[in-house]
């Protein structure tokens, strides 16, 4: 067994997939930086807010202003220079940085795309993308041999996020409700064709199972070689239809692109041939195979992170089996697991500050200091509450109430159920700080999820 | 135009492929007979607002605020008792059917903030007798929206004065009375025919044609401002503030018509009814019922929830009923009452916010983003 994957960590491949995932990738997070930028995003989502939801422990991570262009640009810029293959190593770590950095500054933004982004470039710092049809080459010389395992760490990671998203929708909500898409998909009915059945509970039973049974099953019929064409179709299907019916973004073609990778180094020569004709770029004529290598001792370093980083990947989608309650209504332990499109949640939330010098109360008009969008996804979400009563504790405690107490009346409806409340309304949130421990003050569920 | 084509291609593939795996899709009431599509469609929705609700609604203040401005200048020409009468009795049915409209504050009324201009109080009672003494005035800025509308003339015909005779000496002795009275009238008028032709020029054809699902979509407006109606300017403003509600501070002289004294349990309840109304899609001035939120509701599985928000229209109207016919004197001699209702009406703001527009698939924001 040891031999075993001693000799495949000895193996090396054709490095042309790696090249043109490494070119696509750059190609589509320069796109999405210019749309994020060209939709006025930067400005209503970063510099507009008077305050912004931070993850614990990285509350100084925060928008830099006017400076917050120039990190979307350095973004964008480092994004081309992998795409174009220069100056890789430094150009992938710092689109890793910046890129992290943007979706840390406020977590009201949190897509599990985007932490897929980060993820995912996180891991091409420590791969050879720029061995083969990269301007570094003119520098470092060429090679079109890679190690084996530099390849099938993306289709591993692209496994993981696929079988974790089929996994998590493995429950009762899911597949025995056809929630949320029974919601979803019937305000839909506008859409050419397809419109017309999507008010039929069967169909949305049927796009909640066949959702699941393809997120479970792609990953497996895309390495295998003789399903992989049908796989890549299905692919293209999948991704293209959740485009349609819901507002996501660049997601989907990344997803389509990134998929790829599975194809063998026939297709992605091909591809390379297409980019050295449109750009008149003259076929390197290596005739021998030059394989890339590391010193033993980067090998070893990089293996070791690689193995932890991909062990944090499958672990940490289960850490909600610490915490009590349902899940899907505490959200403890929900971020960062690959729960795509799983809830529709709603939530109203009104905070009464109590001056206990005086004994007056009065209410919160969140529009004061949160955007509507804020305030969409704080009012059904603990940590956001949180945050914000003691944003709010601070603010009053500066402007005339130097001993006040937050409470908020909290209603939350989830998946088509009846609001309920979610947050104890007695409890002063100022009593209480954000950690990784179950939060006491949620009331409870009253209903039970089953499966996954 | 190629992509299009795939897409047509493969949907149906889909479509087909998922037709043969599903033969139990039998209505069950029905055996053999399919199941009927659900018949939610924002188009017939908001026709039915547009046509049935919306546009008369409009007509019906306009004809109001029409006559309003008509029996001021009969008023102002001869400041006797019968005529202050019945401009009072104009300006209180105009300010009925402004309850019909108010919460339609979107398109031309949005644009040019008539909610703003017509409705505002406490009245500014500062900034009035100055103008009625001489002060120059301009009524389009913003800074004027509590020295305008019903709330001025609230003052005008019913704070000037305890009796008739008072009032009308009030007018004998302010010569500018007259005139910043008939201003507000004709304010009152101009705005709201504005929004009317601009709904029957185009405005109806752009509302009913925007039917998209989006957050800038007809639909998605309409809903948002009707919820926002209900929340701000029926629950918080009509109730909740006289009440003290939120501040733990009753202020009784900040019920809707404060000087005309037994009005503002009538607007409150004309306004309850009109927004239960348009949530059932109940046309204006006749009982005929179409497209609304509570047959949409319905026809999106979500029957339970459509009755529980009429059940609770129907609670609120009942406790409606026992209030004071002046709200003030309610809020002084027995608050608690207010609170109620108040808290009776926030259980719809919830089912409102939350559910209903959870179930509509409708953003409470107007900020697009991407979601997952």
């Amino acid at each position: 067994m040891r031999q075993r994957f001693s000799r495949y960590l000895n193996t090396s491949t054709q490095a042309a997939p790696l090249a043109v995932f490494r070119i696509f990738f750059g190609i589509m997070m320069v796109a999405s930086i210019a749309r994020f930028w060209s939709m006025g995003w930067i400005d209503q989502l970063y510099i507009q807010p008077k305050f912004f939801f931070s993850y614990y422990g990285f509350e100084w991570v925060q928008p830099l202003g006017e400076w917050t262009y120039l990190l979307f640009a350095l973004c964008g810029l480092s994004a081309l220079f992998v795409a174009l293959g220069y100056k890789y190593r430094l150009a992938i770590v710092v689109f890793f940085l910046s890129f992290t950095y943007i979706e840390l500054m406020d977590k009201t933004t949190y897509l599990n795309h985007y932490y897929f982004i980060s993820v995912l470039s996180f891991l091409m710092i420590f791969l050879p993308a720029n061995a083969y049809f990269s301007i570094d080459t003119k520098r470092k010389g060429s090679f079109n041999y890679i190690p084996r395992w530099t390849i099938d760490s993306i289709k591993l990671l692209l496994g993981i996020v696929y079988f974790y998203a089929g996994l998590a929708k493995l429950n009762s909500d899911w597949l025995l409700e056809a929630m949320p898409l029974k919601i979803w998909l019937p305000t839909q009915y506008d859409i050419p064709v397809l419109g017309g059945f999507l008010q039929q509970d069967w169909m949305h039973y049927a796009f909640s199972w066949g959702g699941a049974f393809y997120d479970l099953t792609i990953p497996f019929f895309l390495l295998y070689r003789k399903t992989r064409p049908f796989a890549f179709v299905a692919v293209v299907v999948f991704h293209i239809l959740t485009r349609i019916f819901f507002p996501i973004g660049m997601f989907p073609y990344i997803m389509i692109v990134s998929a790829l990778i599975f194809f063998d180094s026939k297709v992605h020569e091909c591809i390379l041939d297409l980019v050295r004709k449109l750009f008149k770029i003259n076929r390197t004529n290596l005739t021998h195979k030059k394989v890339w290598s590391w010193s033993t001792l980067n090998k070893k370093i990089i293996l070791s992170i690689l193995v932890l980083f991909f062990a944090i990947q499958l672990l940490l989608p289960w850490r909600y089996l610490a915490y009590p309650g349902e899940l899907f209504w505490t959200e403890e332990g929900y971020r960062f697991s690959w729960r795509v499109m799983l809830m529709e949640k709603t939530g109203y939330a009104q905070f009464k500050i109590v001056d206990k010098d005086t004994g007056k109360r009065f209410y919160v008009d969140n529009r004061d200091f949160l955007t509507p969008f804020q305030e969409k996804e704080m009012a059904a979400q603990a940590d956001f509450i949180l945050q914000y009563a003691h944003y709010l504790g601070d603010f009053y405690k500066e402007n005339g109430h130097p001993n006040v107490e937050v409470y908020v009346e909290n209603y939350v409806t989830l998946n088509g159920r009846r609001s309920k409340a979610f947050i104890d309304p007695k409890t002063n949130l100022l009593t209480q700080t954000e950690s990784f421990r179950h939060k006491s003050w949620l009331l409870p569920f009253e209903d039970e999820i089953k499966g996954l | 135009m190629k992509i299009k084509f795939w897409l047509g291609l493969f949907a149906l593939l889909i479509v087909a492929a998922c037709s043969d795996d599903n033969t139990g899709t039998d209505n069950p009431n029905n055996p053999g007979e399919p199941s009927d599509p659900s018949g939610f469609e924002r188009k017939a929705i908001l026709t039915n607002w547009a046509d049935n609700i919306i546009i008369p609604s409009y007509e019906g203040y306009v004809s109001a605020v029409t006559e309003l401005q008509a029996s001021t200048e009969t008023f102002n020409a001869d400041l006797s008792e019968e005529n202050l009468i019945n401009l009072r009795a104009d300006m209180l049915e105009a300010y009925i059917a402004w309850q019909h409209v108010s919460m339609f504050e979107i398109g031309e009324a949005e644009r040019i903030q008539l909610r703003n201009f017509t409705n505002i109080y406490p009245a500014n009672v500062a900034e009035i007798e100055a103008k009625t003494a001489g002060a120059e005035f301009n009524l389009e800025l913003p800074s004027t929206f509590d020295e305008q509308g019903f709330p001025a003339l609230d003052y005008l015909l019913f704070g000037t004065g305890s009796t008739e005779t008072e009032v009308i000496a009030y007018f004998n002795a302010n010569a500018q009375a007259s005139v910043y009275l008939q201003a507000v009238a004709d304010r009152l008028n101009i705005l709201g025919t504005q929004v009317l032709e601009a709904w029957k020029n185009g405005g109806r054809e752009d509302f009913v044609n925007n039917d998209s699902d989006s957050s800038t979509g007809s639909f998605n407006k309409m809903v948002n401002a009707f919820i926002q109606y209900y929340e701000r300017n029926l629950r918080a403003g009509k109730i909740g503030i006289p009440a003290g509600a939120l501040s733990g501070q009753p202020f009784a002289d900040r019920v809707e018509a404060f000087y005309a004294k037994n009005q503002s349990k009538n607007l409150f309840i004309e306004s309850l009814q009109a927004t239960a109304d348009f949530y059932n899609g109940k046309a204006f001035g006749s009982a005929s019922i179409g497209a609304s939120l509570n047959s949409a509701l319905s026809d999106l599985d979500n029957k339970a929830l459509a009755d529980d928000i009429n059940d609770q229209f129907d609670l609120i109207l009942q406790s409606a009923q026992e209030l004071n016919e002046n709200l003030a004197l309610q809020v002084e001699t027995d608050n608690s009452a207010m609170l109620e209702i108040r808290d009776e009406l926030q259980v719809n703001t919830i089912l409102f916010k939350n559910d209903m527009v959870s179930a509509l698939n409708v953003t409470i924001s107007y900020q697009d983003n991407d979601g997952d």
